[in-house]
């Protein structure tokens, strides 16, 4: 994709429309930028500043009362860490088990494989609200309530990662895994010492996408988690808009510090995000 | 060098079996509330309580009011509950009725200890008690004593009716330099609440719903629209109360911040308006229609309750038993500006510990007061008819719809799905 | 349920001996084995619960009670039901075109960027919303349309009141729809660059020569050329906008009054609001069949506007 331009025609008129388009895609960003603007300034303002209109543009006084507030309302820390480590083992679960998957379902020949490679779309299409309640029922049966077990087996095969990867798979050039199986490697061989070396950035990008998928997660949890020791940030700062002394500076705190890490960590990973999901042609 | 790493080997692992041991003879009880307001009383009696009984920790959890019903059926029908719940009357008999609550067993000296009127609610007809009430709350008014004297508005101490407060709070609806100062909150005032059923009932209102020989129907009737109107008029003709339009803020944060005259909410605000030193305020009297009038705001009584699914249930009618009959957390509850079960056994030090906020009018408006809807809770849909009333007012009071739509609207949902509904059994 | 349908490709290499075809075989069902085995219990059993479900009156607590086809003649007389429906349609109508075409414009004026940096810059930019948890930024926005928030800064210049957005029933829909179009063009743009990427200079230098203009290069050459991958978006963001309700939770719970309760929110308070599971799970049905229709629908549509190479 690299070096393509629609109008390769570099004439002297075309500088004042490339700037013309820059212009427009400024003011698009400052659209995407403002409100995160907006919530990290707020996060600073006191109470009465935070409700004043004409709202200020930047902080008279700039406080960190509301983080102390957010503290003392939720365990904020906690419940950053469990999505954390809850999204990043689900992410990986997904991988393990949905790469060999959509290497098979790409390349190998083997009984019901269109069946079992439907049953894997019909769970990426179906709504949740047809799901969600026979698998709360199986978690109840497991004894799996309330436990990290409710949150994370449920969600071990994706549907989504296994169709991305499979047409991944599907792209790359046969010949090298053929010289494997003909000098007697086995299928498990190609697939490891070819096809997965060969496939890191869109194995990132799938990981990446089922990581997201998990951190922005909110029902589930909602739903099958209870402790507080063990909730996730996303239900937190449901919790955090339900307490009845609702305190949108306080608010703004938790968004501020649950979006941020996250734009921290995009801004090195982007290029693993938005590159394999343009070679994948599938969207997150 | 081997010597000391059995050792410590040794060590660690008799204090790991030493830990289980201690582990082991020690229960925890999950408790539930959707209270937060009542977080520091309720920790106190917590600590109390754990100090008393060392072999039972509580574990405190609040869940927010909009996440508890569906957070508490969840859990129920997952087979892993609370066990010890917070419980109102709405909710009781669908409970029950599934069979979700364990009938606890009250001793008759404990039974002494609270109000028949408080418990008798609870108690199914066959006599089973299903949930210990904790103390009463009512929907009452707050003021600003500095605003008024402001305005030159006497602050009422006795009585006042609906309209000496409207006047008041006509007064009170200024403009202190580019500051908006309002008379009265408004948007929580919407008809079908607490606070808007408050008005209700002490206007002579009796039920939003009749039984008839075939089944339910709606009663909005002219008290209702009445009431409707008057609360309703307090934001859209008056304009003494703001709408969401001109504020970001809601009712509470308003008040607290010493821009509202009168604010009616429940008593336990209590706490959360004390964190503001600097706001001077007190109990009002409820507004009653003509001067000699009882009024008649909606009390609640919300019990401790076992669901079927507790693990720890012998520990955790325990622990109810202390909240609700113990001289102790009585103590405790009343010492916090929070009213205890047997509230009139304590009066003495509940005033005390709210010096200078009138609460006299509390104890006295707690004799006339009423439990919502208590005559239509067997309802099955209940949840559901309130829930399409709320809907259909919610229109009304956002400024989105003429209020006698919302009325026709109201009447219209609640007779469809009263169509549907089944007495529940309470037994 | 599937051993019939084995052997889906025909037989060629029977002379290189079976074994190695029944090896391929098995190392084909090994791989799939952990994954296929978490889809069946996790995903396509509970699909076939939730059938059985749809026809009692279960209410979550208690066992259910098999009631037939009664749901489903309820939903079809349930006007609520079908308001929200109309609603759900009515969001859909508004976030999905303007999705699309925002999508498209920033996309091709992305790829006319010569610097490839300064194309990755947008690109990033573009993308952020996706990576940030949907329940903070739905509180963001819920706060940014309050009639004391920035969107009215505008208005408030020009001297008037803007409205608040999310307690009207006439600019709530159009709210919810324009985050969503906030939240979700990154994707779509992401999409859209890769497409446009792809598409052959030449037919921009053969149409050029012929003086064609740069809009009727676009509507000529361009847009039928990503029309798969216009297509794909359409189905993806139709198949979101229907379904639209965690902004609606965390915004508006499908106020004021009922206005922008969604089919997927009023699925959601039926079945744990008022713990009607079992109808619940019946309009669950009745919304996957629609979806199933619509994108049928959409893909006879395509015959027509959908040009493949």
């Amino acid at each position: 994709m690299n070096n393509l331009v629609n109008n390769p025609n570099p004439v002297p008129r075309a500088r004042r429309e490339r700037w013309s388009i820059v212009a427009v895609l400024t003011l698009g960003s400052i659209l995407i930028f403002v409100p995160f603007y907006w919530m990290i300034t707020m996060a600073f303002k006191t109470p009465d500043e935070a409700y004043s209109w004409p709202p200020t543009l930047f902080p008279q006084t700039w406080t960190l009362e509301n983080f102390q507030g957010l503290f003392a309302t939720i365990p904020f820390l906690r419940m950053f860490w469990n999505s954390f480590w809850t999204s990043f083992l689900i992410a990986s679960l997904n991988i393990l088990t949905g790469a060999p998957a959509a290497y098979a379902f790409a390349r190998l020949r083997f009984p019901g494989k269109s069946t079992w490679f439907g049953a894997h779309l019909l769970s990426m299409i179906v709504p949740w609200q047809i799901t969600i309640i026979p698998v709360f029922l199986l978690i109840r049966a497991f004894g799996w309530y309330d436990s990290y077990m409710a949150l994370i087996v449920p969600s071990i095969a994706n549907g989504f990662s296994v169709f991305m990867l499979y047409q991944f798979f599907r792209s790359l050039p046969k010949s090298l895994e053929e010289s494997v199986l003909i000098d007697g490697g086995s299928w498990f061989t190609a697939l490891r010492h070819i096809a997965l070396p060969t496939s890191s950035g869109a194995l990132a990008a799938a990981w990446l996408l089922a990581f997201l998928g998990n951190w922005q997660s909110f029902l589930w949890p909602l739903i099958v988690l209870q402790s507080e020791e063990k909730m996730v940030l996303p239900v937190g700062l449901l919790y955090l808009q339900n307490q009845f002394s609702v305190n949108v500076p306080v608010l703004m705190a938790g968004a501020t510090l649950s979006v941020l890490p996250t734009i921290v960590a995009y801004i090195f990973l982007q290029r693993y995000l938005t590159d394999a999901a343009i070679t994948s042609g599938v969207k997150g | 060098m081997k010597k000391v790493f059995v050792l410590s080997l040794a060590l660690a692992g008799a204090a790991v079996v030493a830990a289980a041991i201690a582990q082991t003879s020690a229960v925890t009880i999950q408790y539930a509330t959707w209270d937060e307001s009542r977080r520091p009383v309720d920790e106190k009696v917590i600590k109390a309580f754990e100090a008393s009984h060392p072999n039972i920790k509580v574990k405190y959890n609040i869940v927010p009011w909009d996440a508890y019903w569906q957070k508490a059926a969840a859990m129920t029908a997952g087979g892993v509950t609370f066990d010890v719940m917070w419980m109102n009357l709405d909710n009781l008999p669908f409970y029950v009725s599934q069979g979700a609550l364990e009938p606890l067993t009250v001793s008759a000296s404990e039974s002494k200890v609270i109000p028949n009127a408080m418990i008798a609610p609870y108690r199914t007809s066959s006599g089973k008690v299903y949930g210990i009430p904790l103390g009463p709350q009512a929907v009452s008014v707050y003021i600003n004593r500095d605003l008024f004297k402001r305005r030159g508005v006497p602050v009422p101490t006795k009585s006042w009716t609906w309209d000496q407060m409207l006047a008041a709070a006509k007064k009170l609806t200024f403009m202190d330099g580019n500051k908006k100062i309002w008379g009265i909150n408004g948007q929580d005032l919407q008809i079908d609440l607490e606070y808007g059923m408050s008005f209700f009932y002490t206007f002579g209102g009796t039920t939003i719903i009749k039984k008839t020989a075939t089944g339910y129907v709606a009663n909005l009737d002219s008290t209702f629209k009445s009431t409707a109107q008057k609360l309703y008029d307090l934001i859209y003709k008056h304009h003494v109360a703001p709408s969401s339009k001109e504020v970001t803020q809601v009712g509470y944060q308003i008040f607290l911040a010493g821009q509202m005259g009168i604010y009616v909410e429940g008593t336990w605000m209590t706490g959360v308006l004390n964190g503001n030193p600097k706001l001077n305020w007190t109990y009002a009297p409820f507004p009653t229609l003509k001067a000699g009038d009882k009024p008649k705001a909606s009390t609640s009584a919300h019990a401790l309750v076992i669901p079927k699914g507790a693990k720890e249930k012998i520990a955790a009618l325990e622990f109810i038993k202390y909240v609700t009959t113990s001289p102790e957390a009585q103590q405790v509850i009343s010492n916090n500006g929070s009213l205890a079960t047997n509230s009139d056994a304590y009066k003495a030090q509940y005033s005390k510990s709210l010096p200078g906020r009138n609460s006299e009018v509390i104890l006295e408006q707690l004799k006339t007061g009423v439990i919502i809807n208590s005559d239509v809770r067997l309802v099955s849909n209940l949840p559901e008819v309130l829930g399409a009333m709320n809907t259909a007012f919610n229109l009304a009071w956002t400024g989105n719809g003429k209020l006698e739509d919302a009325i026709k609207k109201a009447s219209g949902d609640m007779d469809v799905l009263l169509k549907q509904a089944k007495t529940l059994e309470f037994k | 349920m599937t051993a019939s349908t084995a052997t889906t490709t025909p037989e060629k290499h029977r002379s290189k001996g079976s074994s190695l075809r029944r090896e391929e075989a098995m190392w084909g069902l090994a791989l799939i084995l952990p994954s296929t085995l978490g889809i069946l219990i996790f995903a396509i059993l509970p699909i076939l619960g939730s059938f059985g479900i749809s026809f009692t009156d279960w209410g979550g607590l208690s066992l259910p009670n098999w009631t037939g086809l009664e749901n489903y003649t309820r939903a079809l007389g349930d006007s609520k039901a079908i308001e929200s429906i109309g609603r759900t349609l009515i969001f859909t109508i508004l976030a999905v075109p303007m999705g699309l075409v925002v999508a498209i414009v920033l996309a091709s004026l992305i790829q006319n960027l010569r610097l490839e940096k300064v194309k990755t810059f947008f690109r990033t930019l573009y993308y952020l919303p996706m990576v940030t948890i949907g329940v903070a930024t739905a509180l963001l926005f819920k706060v940014l349309f309050t009639a004391q928030g920035p969107i009215n800064l505008p208005f408030n210049l020009l001297g008037i009141q803007g409205p608040a957005w999310l307690d009207s029933p006439d600019t709530v829909l159009t709210a919810i729809a324009i985050y969503s179009v906030w939240q979700g063009a990154g994707s779509s743009i992401i999409l859209f660059m890769a497409a446009l990427a792809n598409v052959p200079k030449e037919l921009y230098e053969a149409a050029q020569i012929d003086g064609a203009q740069p809009f009727r290069l676009f509507w000529h050459i361009t847009l039928p050329m990503i029309s798969p991958t216009i297509f794909l978006v359409l189905i993806l963001s139709l198949i979101g906008s229907l379904q639209v309700f965690e902004a609606v939770l965390v915004m508006t719970k499908g106020g004021p009054g009922d206005s922008s309760m969604t089919i997927a929110m009023y699925i959601y308070k039926t079945g744990f609001n008022y713990f009607k599971m079992g109808y619940a799970t019946a309009l669950a049905w009745l919304l996957s069949l629609a979806l199933v229709v619509l994108i049928v629908l959409q893909w006879r549509l395509q015959k027509s506007w959908v040009h493949y190479e």
